[in-house]
């Protein structure tokens, strides 16, 4: 899969790049709207939740969307599956998949988009999965609905696969709530895999199982995206963990992608003080108390609603000067796959975590 | 010999059991013979992963849960031996901070209501000295006299947590315990917290009881560790030498799991043990012998003992004795 991005690389920039992406999320601009009750004072009625973001996905890779909560990852991944809240309203912008506008399509457009084209696997597995319907069921009812089989052949396949995501042979008469968080999360693949999608969205992965299992899960992401030659795109909020297996990772903070750029290239060299920060202040083994304290980013989050004229992260920022709070700082590009929204930003190499 | 301290808390043979509702109706070890000994000013962290028994042993420990056998001692004391009202004023002196910090406070009330009500139901100070005490508080957890009018649902996580912290101070405890303090809060947040408690456990000399599930957060709070395994303590160790040389394969299997930032996945990068397996019975085998790859004969016949194998370190595991 890596040759893929590889050639993308050294494509000389100009060159029709929207040829090979799978998903394509032009400037989108995203607002729930409440009703007043639910605006606490009644000043903030509509919630941006995205704001001008820009995200890109390449045919066979895997792209990780990362923030905090509230940041609007999941709002933004859910606009492409067309599953947003009924409250929720695309403002601006444009979601292009295989080159096409899902803007106008209708309902049987859409089902058929998110079983055969777009899968996704959701944060809780558990309470993904119906109750009342054994594992195999599920796999036979997903297959179904989508393909024209006959039950003998859609348990085959669902078996198959089941086995393929690590379901050992004789549980899948069981029902979710026999299972463990993991072995949930496992199923929760193999249902939105089945119909064979070209892109497989997984919220949150592995906030939910335990450590230990947490990288068994990636990998089982890695080894399915092989396998069924498919597009990973992944939400988390843990940045360490999800770099482990993302090619290309997009920032987002407050409904702004502040910064995007392959793996390395954030890792090594963090342009952006809110991912730097995200980085540092990740309790790991190289910090102590006493010996190697955190500096902890101050304040919170800004609050759903809430509209500052410049930089949403300025009111934290260590490396904040007035303009900041003056203008929403545009994009630059620091290469050609390294881009950041600050206009402090410098390309500091080495400043990332060895 | 230098004469040992008495152990601010102390577990004897420490079980729990549960008795599931439904169709089953065996009861369930949750914790399972525990002893465990927490000096004064020690910062101990309590390790292991969802449903290892970590926060029902916390919760025995300062008796907000009765356990279905052995005993407590506090200073040397033993809890069970505390008729209500002495154990209500004995409480005083333990506190704990809960892991969700919105579900564990009152939603009807002010954060003032919340953080000054143990102060009311222990009948401490005047109304004007509390007021004072309030103040010095607020100041201690890093918060705005501006919350106090507010309720919890308008806080953010990590506001919240403060105050949950701010509960658990009021007292002036000697032992905090922190359930898993900073798992549900945003990364960003995080060091803040952790950050506090450090300052917190300093400047007021505490004994802190840290559970938690991240080894990260743990290595930077913590100068102790235990490790639990399916209800049982697996390894105990002090910090720096349970992160220099880990002991028993649960605990090597939770440090390779860590993230850490320039390791990409292999492919055959795969940890050891396996996911999926059954629980073992304790009872009569090592919990952990489906997931491990030593695993011998003698480890499905019986349960390995907590042995001493280094200075203050013991390890359950057949591999060190």
């Amino acid at each position: 899969m890596a040759p893929v991005t590889e050639i993308q690389i050294i494509l000389p920039r100009g060159m029709n790049l929207a040829a090979h992406s799978l998903l394509d999320v032009q400037n989108l601009s995203i607002a729930y709207y409440s009703s007043p009750q639910v605006g606490r004072d009644g000043r903030h009625p509509v919630h941006r939740a995205v704001r001008n973001a820009s995200l890109k996905i390449l045919d066979g890779e895997t792209a990780a969307l990362v923030g905090e909560t509230g940041s609007g990852k999941s709002t933004m991944a859910l606009s492409a599956l067309g599953l947003l809240d009924p409250r929720a309203k695309i403002e601006s912008g444009e979601i292009l998949f295989e080159g096409r506008s899902l803007e106008s399509l209708n309902e049987q457009a859409w089902k058929e988009l998110r079983s055969r084209k777009i899968g996704m696997a959701f944060q809780d597995a558990r309470s993904a999965l119906n109750p009342i319907l054994s594992i195999e069921n599920h796999l036979i009812e997903t297959l179904r609905t989508h393909q024209p089989l006959k039950k003998k052949e859609a348990s085959e396949i669902g078996l198959e696969l089941l086995r393929e995501v690590g379901i050992p042979k004789g549980q899948e008469k069981l029902y979710p709530f026999e299972l463990s968080g993991g072995a949930c999360q496992r199923v929760g693949i193999a249902l939105a895999v089945c119909n064979s999608p070209r892109l497989l969205i997984a919220d949150e992965p592995v906030s939910a199982v335990d450590v230990t299992l947490q990288s068994q899960i990636l990998d089982l992401l890695r080894r399915m995206k092989q396998r069924h030659n498919l597009s990973l795109l992944l939400i988390s909020h843990d940045l360490p963990l999800i770099s482990q297996v993302a090619d290309r990772i997009y920032v987002m903070y407050h409904g702004r992608i502040v910064e995007s750029g392959f793996s390395r290239e954030i890792f090594d060299s963090p342009a952006h003080p809110y991912t730097r920060a995200l980085i540092k202040t990740q309790p790991s083994l190289r910090h102590h108390h006493l010996s190697n304290p955190i500096t902890a980013i101050p304040g919170t989050m800004p609050v759903p609603g809430e509209e500052l004229p410049g930089c949403m992260f300025a009111p934290r920022c260590h490396d904040a000067v007035p303009e900041c709070q003056s203008a929403v700082p545009g994009e630059r590009e620091l290469s050609k796959t390294h881009r950041v929204a600050c206009i402090r930003a410098s390309r500091t190499e080495g400043d990332g975590i060895k | 010999m230098a004469e040992r301290v008495v152990p601010i808390l102390r577990t004897e043979e420490l079980c729990k059991e549960f008795i599931p509702g439904g169709f089953y109706q065996k009861p369930v070890r949750v914790v399972d013979r525990v002893n465990v000994e927490v000096d004064p000013g020690e910062i101990r962290g309590i390790v292991g992963e969802s449903g290892s028994g970590k926060t029902t042993l916390a919760r025995c420990s300062l008796r907000l849960l009765e356990p279905s056998s052995g005993s407590v001692y506090f200073d040397g004391k033993d809890l069970a031996a505390f008729s209500p009202a002495a154990l209500r004023t004995k409480r005083q002196e333990f506190q704990m901070v809960f892991q969700d910090p919105y579900g564990s406070l009152n939603p009807s009330m002010t954060v003032e209501e919340i953080i000054l009500e143990p102060l009311k139901i222990h009948r401490i100070g005047s109304r004007d000295s509390q007021k004072q005490y309030l103040q010095e508080l607020l100041d201690a957890v890093s918060l705005s006299e501006h919350f106090l009018e507010r309720r919890i649902a308008e806080l953010s996580g990590g506001q919240q947590q403060r105050i949950g912290i701010a509960r658990g101070l009021a007292l002036k405890p000697r032992l905090l315990v922190a359930d898993e303090p900073v798992s549900s809060l945003d990364a960003s947040v995080q060091a803040q917290i952790l950050n506090l408690l450090a300052e917190l456990q300093q400047k007021y000399a505490l004994t802190l009881m840290l559970i938690s599930h991240s080894l990260g957060v743990v290595h930077y709070l913590c100068n102790k560790i235990s490790v639990m395994y399916r209800g049982r303590i697996v390894e105990e160790a002090a910090a720096d030498s349970f992160f220099r040389k880990p002991k028993h394969p649960y605990s090597l299997l939770l440090l390779h799991s860590m993230p850490t930032m320039n390791t990409i996945l292999k492919n055959d990068a795969a940890p050891v043990g396996s996911s999926i397996t059954a629980p073992a019975d304790s009872a009569s085998s090592c919990s952990f012998h489906p997931r491990c790859v030593h695993a011998f004969e003698l480890c499905r016949k019986q349960t390995p003992p907590l042995i001493e194998v280094e200075d203050g370190e013991t390890v359950a595991c057949f591999l060190y004795s």
